[in-house]
């Protein structure tokens, strides 16, 4: 829910008077959007409503330091990718599997090893019903956890390559060469519903 | 001529325009001669625009839980209420 951007400089004036009907504004007005985020990339219900009450708790921690250069739904939204990445990041880790078959293959001549079709006509089926839906975001599980992340947080939650590598704690030529690979693998497949073959 | 290899490996520098002008013209050369790209791109494309849309659709911003509220609320009175009884 956007907040106008008068009120907006009333709320963060109340919140940093330490107002508690602020704090419940921000928390009613902002928490769903949260929320969502949190479910986007934790993929775990209960662990995204606790992501989301530390990215509070976090953000009530700082809402005196914040600058106000971005608007407060934005800044709240960072903090909640950054809370939801914590939450990730104490989960036990799986050995990462190898990209590499989903990426496409090349010739000796740098020609493609397949020819692929033309489905993009189609794709918008993929879309169109809760069932291929997910049976995309099935296709973005099915990446390891660290291109799975990439991709959500640039093509996703439209965070820019400086803002994903910091949160992130790598370069920004890391979260390029991750979000490309994700890209690449993420398009084969989904071309494997449409009937063509991984190129290795 | 740019390859089809090369074509690939500057497929999100070509969506974010951020090739430069001698590369552009490169990569439009080779797209011009070769449909297989033509249809890898469209298809990249896609998937860009298929993965936003599938995450997005079902996952708007929600109601949140009355109690989760309560409980969000209530994490900032004890923060406040420890932070009190640090300064005593």
């Amino acid at each position: 829910m956007a907040v106008p951007l008068v009120q907006e400089a009333e709320l963060l004036a109340a919140l940093r008077a330490g107002q508690e009907v602020a704090f419940e504004t921000l928390v009613r007005t902002h928490s769903g959007q949260m929320l969502s985020v949190c479910r986007r990339i934790l993929r775990n219900e209960e662990e995204a409503k606790d992501a989301v009450q530390e990215a509070f708790v976090s953000a009530f921690r700082g809402i005196q330091t914040f600058a106000g250069t971005a608007r407060l739904g934005t800044w709240l939204h960072r903090i909640a990718v950054n809370a939801s990445l914590m939450k990730l990041r104490s989960r036990k880790r799986r050995p990462e599997e190898s990209i590499d078959d989903l990426l496409p293959g090349f010739q000796e001549d740098g020609h493609a090893r397949i020819q692929p079709r033309d489905w993009s006509p189609s794709a918008p089926q993929l879309v169109e019903t809760r069932e291929t839906r997910e049976f995309v975001r099935g296709c973005i599980d099915q990446l390891p956890e660290t291109y799975r992340v990439v991709l959500l947080l640039r093509d996703i939650e439209e965070l820019d390559t400086a803002e994903a590598a910091e949160v992130l704690g790598v370069s920004d030529g890391v979260v390029k060469v991750r979000l490309h690979r994700a890209r690449h693998a993420l398009r084969t497949l989904l071309a494997a519903r449409f009937g063509e073959r991984a190129s290795s | 001529m740019m390859s089809c290899r090369e074509v690939y490996g500057f497929l999100d520098e070509f969506l974010e325009s951020r090739l430069d002008d001698l590369t552009k013209v490169a990569f439009a050369a080779h797209l011009l001669l070769c449909p297989a790209c033509r249809n890898y791109l469209a298809t990249y494309r896609a998937t860009l625009l298929a993965a936003r849309e599938a995450e997005w659709a079902d996952c708007p911003p929600t109601e949140i839980p009355e109690e989760l509220i309560a409980a969000i609320l209530a994490s900032r009175t004890a923060a406040v209420q420890n932070a009190g009884d640090h300064q005593c």
